[in-house]
């Protein structure tokens, strides 16, 4: 296979039913392994390009979610029943303060259900920056359709944020070092975290100010009209899509809600990408294929989220053990087999480029 | 006429177990206080009352646990929110689970003399006390609000659990208390499920008895288990649960452990492998 960056969008939606998987349980073995599967494919097939270094930090940003998570639940957590492991000074709360509480024992269950609830949110973070670094923001604005060409700049500028940040602190921490400065611990976070906000927001403001300037978000030949009603369109999709998207991960998984808001969310946007079909025409240089590769993502990524919604119903404590009395999760067939196929991309798609050129 | 009298028998019964029940060595010497739990499975089986001894760190969570350690059943289960999900087993999956704007849940009430009151806080925030009887029923499909009917049991924990006699009554020769021996199992002595509760445990001749026996310690009463017959279902409902739940019952937490982990590591290792070789 010649070495090439795969579509943009196939990896988002590889990294999308990870994340949905990720958010429909709470088992320690699945959500490792969602975390560990994004690791062996980022290490596979992430560029060679600044952007795609970004991993590292999700992954960081996850530990300290997790810390953050357990240091919660022993101060103000659920004070789930069993094994007590110790116990902390309890605040004695009024009867209208009903159900929270402050300090008191931490339970082997607590501390579990804690380090879950963390490492879900961990796992989805490490969705994310797995996505950010497979793929370049660029390529991902021009794969947009046409009507969240705006939106898509606005998110562009901002995914390509944190990446130029992580960039900019290693070259200040760099310059710090050559000059006898502290680039560690509490000392360097004044002298580094200024100048390393100011040079991302600039380096992205650049970043903006080219893509205007080359064209990016230029409107084609179409009536006033024709754009209103296209916006119109576009607004309901995204708010048909927010409550598509609350009813498939909000507690109330049986109702039609859901899927029904995200049909109508599908068709207002179709409705504006045929509107808007002449409003932006990008260039055919150097285009992004969607061949083999992309479906053979595409398909694992969708074998995920069916493998997931499908257990879901049918073994919803296979998912989401419970919290107490504490067990060993169990281990599913068909979430387990679609996260080992989910591997697949790490082999089976072309390489990237030795040097990135989008 | 006979239904209110067994009733009252068996009542009479639990009001007369926990003097012989909580034989704990510890904490007998001055009176020990318990608390009653009523759990009330709905249409599901019989309604089990229990007096379990009383810790000063007790919740209510912690009493229904110990309640659970004193029948032989599976302990309770929890969701993450705190949410009790499931007692003795029951049901066997699910927690809360809604069906239109009903709910099929175990609701917590909590009675003193004057009756039941639907519980305004879960029953791992709550502090269990002698003087309140922790009290559960099942319902199929509840409001989950203080409209869902009470367990049908009495509230007063003075009817379910005697009051405790004073140290120097136990040792009088009037008294039909029996002092509880050393041998005396404690509350975690009942190792193992033990089967189905039987009111004819604790029967006079235990109670006049002044040997503790092992048999006769299960503070429980069932108001249904007068008959060979009712009480058939309790073990239905309890004995294929608790057989599932019995540790190394198939092999399978260890191995699911080493698999689990297994194969998490293989692919961290793996990604570690890819990444070192990419490295130039």
């Amino acid at each position: 296979m010649s070495a090439r960056l795969l579509h943009p969008f196939a990896w988002w939606a590889w990294a999308g039913a990870l994340g949905y998987a990720a958010l429909r349980t709470t088992n320690l073995f699945l959500l490792s392994l969602i975390v560990a599967v994004t690791w062996l494919v980022v290490a596979a097939r992430r560029p060679d390009t600044p952007w795609a270094s970004g991993y590292a930090t999700f992954l960081r940003l996850g530990l300290f979610v997790i810390a953050f998570r357990v240091l919660l639940e022993i101060g103000f957590g659920q004070r789930l029943p069993g094994t007590v492991l110790f116990t902390t000074p309890q605040l004695t709360l009024p009867d209208w303060a009903a159900g929270t509480s402050v300090g008191g024992p931490v339970t082997s269950a607590s501390l579990l259900n804690a380090v879950a609830a963390g490492l879900q949110l961990a796992a989805l973070l490490a969705c994310v920056g797995a996505a950010n670094s497979l793929t370049s923001p660029a390529r991902l604005l021009r794969a947009l359709p046409a009507p969240f060409y705006e939106v898509g700049l606005v998110v562009t500028v901002g995914l390509s944020f944190a990446p130029l940040a992580t960039v900019g602190a290693r070259r200040i921490r760099e310059a710090r070092r050559l000059r006898g400065r502290p680039d560690r611990g509490l000392a360097a976070v004044r002298g580094v975290a200024v100048p390393v906000l100011e040079g991302a927001l600039d380096q992205a403001l650049a970043l903006a100010a080219s893509m205007d300037s080359r064209g990016y978000g230029r409107r084609g030949d179409i009536g006033p009209w024709r754009l209103r009603v296209a916006a119109l369109a576009t607004g309901a999709a995204v708010v048909a899509a927010g409550i598509g998207v609350y009813g498939i991960f909000g507690g109330d998984h049986g109702s039609p809600l859901g899927a029904v808001a995200l049909l109508l969310a599908a068709a207002a946007f179709a409705g504006a990408v045929l509107l808007m079909r002449s409003g932006a025409p990008r260039t055919r240089y150097r285009p992004d294929a969607w061949i083999g590769a992309e479906w053979l993502t595409a398909a694992v990524a969708l074998a995920v989220a069916v493998a997931f919604a499908t257990v879901a119903r049918i073994d919803p404590d296979a998912l989401v053990p419970p919290a107490s009395p504490v067990t060993v999760p169990a281990l599913p067939m068909l979430p387990v087999l679609a996260l080992l196929a989910a591997c697949l991309p790490a082999f089976l798609t072309p390489p990237p480029p030795a040097e990135e050129t989008a | 006429m006979t239904r209110a009298a067994t009733i009252a028998f068996v009542l009479a019964l639990g009001a007369v177990a926990p003097v012989v029940g909580p034989a704990r060595p510890a904490a007998c010497a001055p009176g020990n206080p318990t608390v009653a739990v009523v759990v009330d499975p709905g249409d599901q089986g019989p309604t089990t009352t229990v007096c379990v001894p009383e810790e000063s760190s007790d919740t209510g969570a912690s009493v229904l646990a110990a309640r659970a350690r004193l029948l032989g059943r599976p302990a309770p289960r929890y969701a993450s929110s705190g949410l009790l999900c499931a007692i003795d087993g029951f049901p066997n999956e699910g927690c809360g689970t809604r069906g239109g704007s009903r709910y099929a849940y175990w609701a917590y009430y909590l009675g003193d003399r004057e009756g039941w009151s639907y519980a305004n806080g879960g029953p791992a925030g709550r502090r269990a006390r002698s003087d309140t009887t922790e009290g559960w029923r099942w319902h199929e499909a509840g409001t989950g609000n203080g409209a869902d009917p009470a367990p049908r049991a009495a509230s007063d924990p003075l009817v379910t659990c005697r009051p405790e006699a004073p140290s120097t009554t136990s040792t009088t020769p009037t008294s039909l208390v029996p002092l509880p021996g050393p041998s005396g199992p404690g509350p975690s002595g009942q190792s193992g499920p033990a089967g189905p509760p039987t009111a004819d445990q604790p029967d006079q001749s235990s109670v006049a008895n002044p040997e503790p026996q092992p048999s006769a310690s299960l503070p429980v009463s069932t108001t249904a288990t007068t008959s060979p017959a009712d009480s058939v279902p309790v073990a239905r409902t309890v004995a294929p649960i608790a057989a599932m739940d019995a540790p190394g019952a198939d092999g399978g937490p260890p191995l699911r452990s080493v698999v689990g982990i297994g194969v998490v590591a293989v692919l961290a290792a793996a990604g570690f492998v890819v990444a070192r070789r990419r490295r130039p």
